[in-house]
């Protein structure tokens, strides 16, 4: 992939997850809205997954697009990420369960602990093949 | 797998990056091949061997010992 293409596909996945996070805020206001009714709520959260669709066509296709290292360090970063993030939130409700961690900390919010993982990941990924 | 593709970039006076754009990939990859910490797929060191006109074999060869990783 050309570096134009590549600075393009990257600003593309950026508007993707930006809209993404727009939709996760927009969302979660209206469904929590008393007014509005139960079928406009699964609409709306209809809508929200469909702007995650966007993000996973848009990231699918950066990546078939990539050379074959990119697409190596991308697999080697998810393959680092996804587990460590199952092991971080099973560790982190076994503590919840044993009581030695207490609220305000809720495991079901850590989700962008993912997001951190997998740019750490990433970063060790690429590191390795320098 | 050790390579040659440094000397063989070398003898044509290719830097890494025309030699990346003659293969349609980046020059990371180029640059992680020629460091042999990446092995190029079977299409790609295909691809190598006929752009440099020399059989596959004479390009890669394996490393005693020492398996991918």
């Amino acid at each position: 992939m050309q570096a134009i293409d590549k600075r393009r596909a990257g600003w593309i996945i950026i508007a993707a997850a930006l809209l993404c996070a727009g939709a996760i805020v927009g969302g979660t206001a209206l469904v929590t809205n008393d007014s509005l009714g139960s079928g406009w709520k699964l609409l709306v959260a209809l809508v929200v997954m469909s702007t995650f669709a966007l993000f996973i066509w848009t990231e699918v296709r950066h990546v078939r697009r990539c050379d074959e290292l990119y697409q190596r360090i991308m697999l080697e970063s998810l393959a680092i990420a996804f587990p460590a993030t199952f092991a971080a939130f099973t560790l982190l409700e076994l503590l919840r369960d044993a009581e030695l961690v207490s609220p305000p900390f809720v495991v079901e919010k850590m989700w962008p602990l993912m997001v951190l993982l997998w740019v750490l990941a990433y970063g060790f990924a690429r590191w390795r093949y320098q | 797998m050790r390579n040659r593709l440094r000397v063989l970039r070398a003898e044509r006076r290719w830097t890494q990056q025309d030699l990346a754009r003659e293969l349609g990939v980046s020059r990371q990859t180029i640059h992680a091949i020629e460091a042999e910490k990446y092995d190029p797929s079977l299409p790609l060191a295909f691809k190598i061997a006929a752009l440099f006109d020399e059989p596959i074999e004479h390009i890669f060869t394996p490393n005693p010992g020492q398996d991918e990783g």
